[in-house]
């Protein structure tokens, strides 16, 4: 627990340091006893986990904070063997479904019904539920969620299903309607400040207010992405100075420069140009929507107002069409061949006009 | 061998040598040859005629007839028809297989011509001109007896000796439109070539005397053919195929160079087979000619010190129809085997296909008029089981075994004599020589490919075929069958014949033969505009032909191969309208194909084709384009599951969420490991060097991180990550990055290890602790006692890390007297004080109670850790 990140991340919902109202309320519910399925959505490194966590807690006590990692054998029916990891406690198991890929459906069917087959021997001052926390539940195929749906009622006596999740918008809705949804939004640009100043004092450095704001803004709100961003500053150079350099994030600005290819020439070479960067995001697992969505947005830049909706119109259609296929690569190069087709059209009428 | 073939083999020979002497004639004539003539003249006295039948087919019977050597005698002083009478003469010959002229020819021919074995080309030339007059023979007509009724055909003469093979073109093949003698009968016509005028006997005597030899021929042919019993009846329902196959040598199809090619190899075996030595002629011949040409080379001094040709097997490869099968059968013939067919339709399973191999090789014809040695043709070998071929392959070496209980012993211990391998040649015929189940085969054989005959010959051919049965042609009609069909003979004749049936003048559409085409020539055809003769070809037309190669199969390859090459062949830079819409059909395919695997729906598949007409559109230019496989995409699969790979080992090391990893953390992480340490020695450091290095050790053990040495390419020495997050989260070109030097990684493994064992020692004290805690109450006497043990009190035995305790050996037990019997003074006391120094803390009543314990160690020499514990059945009770 050296990272700063684990460090000093909070441990129980008492010790939360934004929506705190909402952290009061978790506490209630679960000091209520009765305890529903949960949907814990929001933007990445808002803190879902870290309030998850502090449920769990709340729920079962400091016995949940010894976590083991273990790895779970499946076979899926056609008898390929599958292995995931899993994180658990006595009272807990988590796990990433989406881990093996298409064949989630199989480990949410038999990961749920082998923990939820299991009685808590003596009910006693325990609670008589396990905790299944399922990760990344929108990258689940549909058919895993609809196994989900059916076992979440099934074995509603035994377990309690929370589910994580960056946004609602792939899941079920019959899902989404048998789990209490819990948004945890980002935190705000003053409220990251103020937790990094207190991890500064905690670790006895002075940050100044304006590095903090930077930092802050440079994340796009990401309590994760800041924390470990001042840290990166802290060791590049310690005593902080207001208009540090702060590290940017490769993958971002190698989508920017993408961009920016893209906007310099329009013409099929650059565009197999364009296609080696876009083959390389993929390789770093940059997700293809994400990818996207930074191109969209640094495109844009150069665009007025008219070419803008078009341009945001075609990249909604191509991603849309781009989550039907299976072929990231077809959909990104088809849309940057959209745009440059669309670009170069433009300036050339532009010019035209000017002329 | 040597047995099995006595006194025949020899007659065999001299029954044969005429026809390598014609062989050998048509390879190159030199005066050397008169070596064999005596053995020649001798065969022609010795033999009767009837032994050359059976090899020389019919048109050699009728010129058997009485005017041959008279027209021998006529030909060479009239020289009306210029040079060419004289090789006609000798094309004659060969097939005749030569009567008593071949003095005559040998004396005549130096002066003619003088062929070379090295002027391999030449004597190619002469054999494709040879068999022009061959085919010739069939329109005799032209120049004596008629045709007035084309006067413009007449105009180009058919009759230039120095005809090159290239230039029988289409308009020559009209030339020789039979039809219009068709009248004189089709029989006839062929022996009215020697009948040139210039005769005594007039030209209807000939006639009716050829007829009756036609006959004779006819009905000797049926005789001596031992494979196709055919009654002359029967002709009508036979197929073409079978009707028209070569009979001879001269007949063949398929190209020169490779029927020579594998002639040679199959004579090659005469040493085995008719211990005949070819070798020596050979070489005396031939050897110092034959340097500059490689691959004859090898072929021709190809034997091994045994005797037995190098490549022991020979396989033909190449697409159907285009004769190989006939090659080889006619090849061995000619050669003097008795060829023995093992095909598909056979069981070609392990046992059979050994029985086959012992009765074809080791095994003699008895019966019949002249036993001749067999040959193994073994068509279609690409469909036998692997295992089959394996053991064709031992065989061949002579490395198979029989199985000893099938054989009486006389012949076992004959087969271990002479393990010499296969006796016989053994030709196997395949239409794919790259089918991996011949791997180990065309490593040790002779490949020889097949390709194709040129449409105009195949035309040619084709003609003749019709001529003889009756019917007639449009030649460049049969010159486009012939392309449609891509030169597949058989398939040219079945179509023909299924036409003659039907009546001339119907239309009748062939579809063109269906053949698997290469992956590139597919991307080819795609991304190529194709061309006519007079031009681009029209828009339907082309449709037309990428939907062919689209329903061809393999889909996604393709899909793959255009979109990997489209970008390079695009040269005209405005069109990116044109590109953008292409690419929306890759989406559609995309889309499409998803849905299809995703759902089943596969109505929908059709419609992904047509993505591949559109891409031809848009992306089709006129030039040749370049193309490359599409590797990329492997390449990406690769490093996208070693990306994968990194993170999920890392996930399982620190429980980190991927997403947040990739995200946050690796991107991060450079900057996170890289705090600036001087790069001098670990004391050195300052206070919050030292401060900064224990993180880092700290964060590389959270995150389940170490340092591994690398060697790299220049011979330099670097540390990695292990597993390489860094890789995960960097992108080319992005920033600069700060690195530790090679001495503070240095510092920094050695810290890692020491942390880690740190670690794994905390660890166990708290297990221990734990277990001293809940072993308490039960035994405190032992703990006690245990526990008396200086260093850590608490632990129990099994955990403590032993110190050397020395157990006092009192020195009046030992007493050593040295040689001459006087006691040995010990000189111990520094050994006593330092063993007692380091023992200091242990008081000697706890060594005492130690030595008294059941866990005792011992030391050794050497070094050993060794615990051993006294364990009695009651304590385990």
């Amino acid at each position: 627990m050296s990272l700063w990140v684990d460090k000093y991340r909070p441990t129980n919902l008492g010790k939360l340091d934004y929506h705190i109202e909402q952290a009061t309320r978790l506490v209630n519910m679960v000091q209520e006893g009765d305890f529903p399925h949960l949907l814990v959505y929001g933007p990445p490194g808002a803190g879902k986990r870290t309030r998850i966590m502090g449920i769990i807690k709340e729920l079962y006590g400091s016995g949940a904070e010894k976590l083991r990692m273990e790895s779970m054998n499946f076979e899926t029916p056609s008898r390929k063997k599958l292995e995931i990891m899993t994180i658990s406690s006595n009272y807990h198991i988590e796990v990433n479904p989406s881990d093996v890929g298409m064949y989630d459906r199989v480990v949410v069917m038999d990961l749920i019904k082998t923990v939820a087959q299991t009685h808590q021997l003596d009910a006693t001052g325990q609670r008589e539920f396990k905790i299944v926390l399922l990760t990344n539940v929108d990258q689940l195929t549909k058919d895993a969620q609809h196994a989900l749906r059916r076992t979440m009622e099934k074995y509603m006596a035994t377990c309690r299903i929370i589910l994580c999740a960056n946004s609602t918008s792939r899941v079920l809705p019959a899902i989404r309607s048998r789990c209490l949804g819990i948004r945890i939004p980002a935190p705000k640009i003053n409220e990251i400040t103020t937790i990094l100043e207190s991890i500064c004092k905690r670790e006895g450095l002075t940050v100044p207010h304006e590095l903090a704001i930077r930092i802050a803004e440079a994340s796009e709100r990401n309590l994760r992405r800041a924390i470990l961003m001042l840290e990166a500053c802290k060791v590049q150079q310690y005593p902080f100075t207001v208009n540090q350099n702060i590290a940017e994030l490769d993958w971002k600005v190698y989508i920017q420069n993408t961009a920016k290819l893209i906007i310099a020439e329009q013409s099929p070479k650059k565009l197999l140009e364009v296609r080696g960067r876009l083959y390389d995001l993929l390789t770093h697992c940059i997700p293809c929507d994400l990818i996207f969505k930074g191109l969209l947005q640094e495109l844009v830049k150069n665009c007025d107002l008219e070419l803008k909706t078009q341009i945001a119109t075609t990249a909604a259609e191509y991603e849309h069409r781009m989550h039907h296929g299976s072929k990231a690569i077809f959909h990104l190069e088809a849309f940057v061949a959209r745009f440059m087709a669309i670009y170069k059209k433009f300036m050339e009428t532009s010019l035209e006009a000017f002329m | 061998m040597a047995d099995e073939f006595p006194d025949p083999d020899e007659e065999f020979d001299l029954v044969h040598e005429d026809e390598y002497e014609i062989l050998r004639e048509i390879e190159g004539k030199s005066c050397k040859k008169q070596l064999n003539f005596s053995q020649t003249s001798e065969v022609s006295t010795a033999k009767p005629t009837s032994q050359r039948i059976e090899v020389a087919p019919i048109p050699l019977d009728q010129s058997q007839s009485v005017n041959l050597p008279t027209q021998n005698g006529l030909d060479k002083p009239s020289t009306t028809s210029n040079k060419r009478t004289i090789e006609d003469l000798f094309g004659d010959l060969k097939d005749l297989i030569g009567d008593e002229d071949f003095q005559d020819v040998a004396c005549c021919e130096p002066k003619v011509k003088k062929l070379c074995w090295d002027q391999e080309v030449e004597i190619i030339k002469k054999i494709v001109a040879g068999r022009k007059r061959e085919a010739d023979k069939w329109k005799p007509m032209n120049v004596n007896s008629n045709l007035p009724r084309d006067s413009k055909k007449d105009s180009i003469s058919m009759r230039v000796p120095n005809w090159n093979f290239v230039a029988v073109t289409r308009c020559s093949d009209s030339q020789r439109l039979y039809i219009r003698v068709k009248s004189d009968s089709k029989c006839t016509v062929v022996k009215s070539r020697p009948a040139s005028g210039l005769l005594s006997v007039s030209f209807s005597k000939l006639k009716a005397e050829a007829e009756e030899i036609m006959v004779n021929a006819a009905k000797k042919m049926s005789e001596a053919s031992g494979n196709s019993e055919l009654i002359p009846a029967a002709f009508g329902h036979e197929l073409w195929v079978d009707k028209y196959r070569p009979h001879k040598y001269m007949e063949l199809l398929s190209e020169e160079g490779v029927n020579r090619t594998f002639l040679r190899w199959l004579k090659l075996w005469d040493k085995i087979v008719f211990h005949r030595d070819p070798v020596r002629r050979r070489i005396m011949k031939t050897a110092p000619k034959f340097g500059d040409k490689k691959k004859s080379n090898t072929a021709v001094e190809g034997l091994d010190e045994k005797g037995f040709p190098v490549p022991r097997i020979v396989l033909l490869s190449g697409p159907p129809g285009l004769g190989k099968t006939t090659l080889a059968h006619l090849a061995a013939k000619h050669a003097g085997y008795n060829v023995i067919d093992v095909n598909a339709s056979s069981d070609r399973g392990t046992k059979e296909f050994k029985a086959a191999l012992y009765s074809a090789t080791q095994m003699k014809a008895v019966m019949g008029k002249n036993p001749k040695p067999n040959c193994l043709v073994m068509d279609e070998v690409d469909g036998a089981p692997p295992a089959s071929i394996d053991i064709l392959l031992k065989f061949i070496h002579g490395k198979l075994e029989e199985d000893t209980d099938q054989l009486p012993k006389r012949k076992k211990k004959k087969e271990k004599k002479e393990s010499t391998g296969c006796r016989r040649p053994i030709i196997c015929i395949c239409n794919d020589a790259y089918a991996p189940s011949l791997r180990a085969l065309r490593q040790i054989a002779l490949v020889i490919p097949v390709c194709g005959v040129s449409a105009g010959r195949l035309a040619g051919r084709l003609m003749e075929i019709l001529h003889r049965q009756g019917l007639n042609a449009d030649p460049s009609a049969l010159v486009s069958l012939a392309e449609q069909s891509g030169c597949d003979v058989r398939a040219c004749l079945g179509a023909l014949q299924y036409m003659g049936g039907i009546k001339a003048g119907q239309k009748v559409s062939i579809a063109p033969k269906d053949v698997r085409r290469g992956i590139f020539d597919c991307w080819r055809e795609i991304l190529q505009v194709p061309r006519d003769k007079i031009g681009p070809m029209n828009i339907k037309e082309r449709i037309q032909r990428i939907l062919q190669v689209a329903y061809g199969g393999e889909t996604d390859l393709l899909v793959r191969g255009v979109f990997h090459n489209y970008p390079e062949i695009l040269f005209r830079d405005e069109g990116m309208e044109t590109v953008a819409a292409a690419l929306d059909w890759f989406q559609l395919y995309d889309v499409l194909n998803d849905t299809v695997m995703s759902q089943q729906t596969w109505n929908l598949m059709p419609y992904s084709n047509y993505a591949f007409v559109a891409w031809h559109f848009a992306f089709a230019g006129i030039q040749n384009p370049k193309l490359t496989y599409p590797t990329v995409e492997n390449e990406v699969n690769q490093k996208l599951a070693r990306t994968n790979a990194i993170l999920r080992v890392t996930r399982q090391a620190s429980g980190i969420d991927k997403m947040a990893l990739v995200f946050d953390l690796a991107p991060l992480l450079t900057d996170l490991l890289t705090p600036s340490l001087r790069s001098v020695s670990y004391h050195l450091f300052s206070h919050a060097e030292r401060a900064d290095l224990v993180r880092l050790v700290n964060v590389l053990l959270d995150l389940g991180l170490n340092l591994f040495q690398d060697k790299t390419p220049e011979g330099g020495y670097v540390y990695n990550l292990e597993p390489n997050l860094e890789e995960v989260g960097t992108f080319p070109n992005c920033r600069t990055r700060r690195s530790l030097t090679y001495a503070v990684k240095q510092i920094l493994v050695r810290e890692i290890e020491a942390a880690r064992l740190k670690k794994y020692e905390v660890v166990a004290t708290a297990i221990s602790d734990s277990n001293i805690k809940a072993g308490a109450s039960v035994k405190p006497p032992e703990t006690q006692k245990n526990s008396d043990t200086p260093s850590t009190p608490t632990v129990p035995n099994h955990l403590v890390r032993l110190q050397p305790i020395t157990t006092q050996v009192t020195p009046e037990s030992h007493q050593y007297l040295d040689f001459f019997g006087r006691l040995v003074v010990k000189k111990s006391p520094q050994n006593q004080e330092s063993t007692g120094g380091q023992n200091n803390s242990v008081s000697p009543g706890t060594r005492q109670a130690l030595s008294r314990s059941d866990v005792w160690f011992k030391y050794k020499e050497g070094y050993s850790n060794a615990v051993r514990r006294k364990v009695r059945i009651r304590d385990l009770q």
